[in-house]
């Protein structure tokens, strides 16, 4: 491998690592898978990186393809159905260490959260986030607006309750 | 350009951004690590191209020589005396956004990523789409599908079975079973929906089962841990469980429930052979049970990422970017076509007479591959 792509690629990494475990966690739930998944993500940036590279964002190509990872690992119905306290992703602990939003976001429907992380974490646009998740725009239009619709009441609800009784 | 509508929505765009940017972050694997393995990957495509070069070059050299009147028999690997022939892709049929496809009263069904739930029946003999079928999915989009019992079944996400009259190209029944349902396969006199149990009550998942002659909701049965892909052969309801990362075999009379614990991490999908019960992993393994006695008997290592799987003359078919197949009775990989790159594709493969059929979602294309001999 040539030095001035390796040093290229070691950059991308380094940046973008961080952006691209968070969703993978954020849609999986699960910290151990999230990091064999954003490690793969990276590994097929590395594989194409000439045109991956020469994008004008590189770090959204991997985004994208560690949301399609994360649908591949339980054949999309990890996206349809998500991870649940108690289950999987209770076992690596992590709702211990999330703050409010982001248990209310795991707490979505799993098209409304995958598409509020891409669209607002990774931020993709509509047609990136439709092509990445195989839905037309106007769906995911409609998927982000609920997906907030939801967040938004379920955090007030949480803080209603978080609230001391007086 | 501000995606909030008002300062509320902006303000809770930010919640979200700021509250996924406090998931603590790992160190990251090493970068020569990432290289090396992408390095690897690189050189195996540039190998697999050529070999593909290689075989259309020798195709039509045979094919130039065979119409010259000088028909060759080439070198068999197998034994049978037939002049061999590679898996090839001999048609491509747009539909959009294919996201899964099974076969069965003689068509290709393919189903699209919409919203709707779009179906779409293929004919094999003219590769074009003979129906298109709007089942309506009040769910928001279908969750998996399977062809048994004749019918053919949809699950919505919402928990709906929806049932296709093959003869009429038309939805016939729906059946509700829980918001909760996952996955579904029919057989055994039944259609079996799995069940992973409420959002908050993980580890009380079920396994139901639709009687496919009344359409009415006859049988449910406990299950702890987390069900999901679901498969029906050798007699038994076979089903995977993400949380024990084990298959379950349950007796369709007694509901008795065996629980065969895979080694291999991340259980993602199971299919039925004619003589074992295969499960990919995400570690990049293939394992194959044998039903007769319900063990662990081969481990194979399968490249790319396993998306979907289905079985064939003693071969399993893999559509893991390129399409791996099997060799079941060697146990080992025996042939790559290389389709689209992996992270583009979704689960949908099915067999269908001599033919491998892919769903190529990105593309809106289903792939039928001859499967060669």
């Amino acid at each position: 491998v040539a030095e001035p792509e390796k040093s290229a690629f070691d950059a991308f990494y380094r940046r973008e690592w961080p952006a691209v475990f968070r969703t993978a966690c954020a849609l999986t739930g699960d910290r151990e898978v999230a990091r064999d998944l954003a490690q793969e993500a990276f590994v097929r940036a590395f594989e194409r990186w000439r045109s991956v590279g020469a994008m004008e964002r590189p770090g959204g190509w991997a985004q994208r393809v560690v949301v399609n990872l994360a649908m591949s690992w339980r054949r999309s119905l990890s996206l349809a159905r998500g991870p649940r306290p108690g289950g999987q992703a209770a076992s690596h602990g992590l709702e211990e260490t999330v703050p409010i939003v982001v248990a209310a976001l795991r707490a979505l429907p799993p098209a409304q959260r995958a598409v509020v992380v891409l669209r607002y974490y990774g931020d993709l646009s509509i047609e990136e986030t439709a092509r990445a998740l195989g839905k037309p725009p106007g769906t995911v239009r409609s998927l982000a607006a609920q997906g907030l619709a939801r967040l938004r009441i379920s955090m007030k609800e949480q803080e209603v309750q978080d609230e001391p009784r007086g | 350009m501000s995606r909030a509508a008002d300062p509320n929505e902006g303000d809770l765009i930010e919640r979200v951004r700021g509250g996924i940017d406090t998931i603590p972050v790992p160190p990251r694997p090493p970068v020569e690590d990432v290289i090396r393995r992408g390095g690897r990957r690189r050189l195996a495509r540039i190998g697999t191209t050529g070999l593909v070069v290689v075989i259309v070059v020798f195709g039509l050299a045979w094919a130039g020589v065979s119409l010259a009147g000088l028909h060759h028999q080439g070198p068999a690997p197998a034994t049978t005396g037939h002049t061999y022939q590679a898996p090839m892709v001999v048609a491509r049929i747009k539909v959009p956004s294919p996201g899964e496809v099974v076969a069965g009263a003689g068509s290709i069904w393919a189903r699209s990523w919409d919203r709707r739930g779009t179906l779409w029946r293929i004919d094999p003999s003219t590769n074009r789409i003979i129906a298109r079928i709007a089942p309506g999915s009040p769910g928001g989009g279908f969750l998996a599908m399977s062809f048994g019992e004749g019918a053919l079944w949809l699950l919505d996400s919402d928990g709906t079975v929806v049932r296709v009259d093959p003869a009429k190209d038309a939805v016939v029944a729906r059946i509700s079973t829980t918001a909760d349902a996952l996955s579904l396969a029919a057989g055994e006199g039944r259609v079996w929906v799995s069940c992973c149990g409420p959002e908050t009550q993980a580890g009380h998942g079920s396994l139901i089962g639709i009687d496919p002659l009344t359409d009415r909701v006859v049988v449910r049965i406990p299950l702890r841990g987390d069900p999901g892909s679901v498969v029906v052969g050798h007699g038994a309801v076979w089903v995977l469980d993400y949380a024990q990362n084990a298959l379950l075999r349950i007796d369709p009379l007694s509901h008795a429930i065996k629980v065969i614990r895979v080694a291999s991490r991340n259980v993602a999908d199971v299919a039925i052979g004619t003589d074992a019960v295969w499960i990919t992993a995400r570690a990049g393994d293939l394992v194959r049970v044998d039903p007769r006695t319900n063990r662990i008997v081969a481990t194979i290592a399968v490249p790319g990422s396993q998306s979907g799987m289905t079985t064939a003359d003693g071969a399993v078919w893999i559509n893991s970017g390129p399409l791996v197949k099997v060799d079941a009775v060697r146990n080992r990989v025996s042939e790559t076509v290389p389709l689209f790159s992996p992270c583009d594709c979704n689960a949908g493969i099915a067999v269908l007479g001599r033919s491998v059929w892919v769903a190529d979602t990105n593309h809106g294309t289903v792939i039928r591959i001859d499967r060669g001999h």
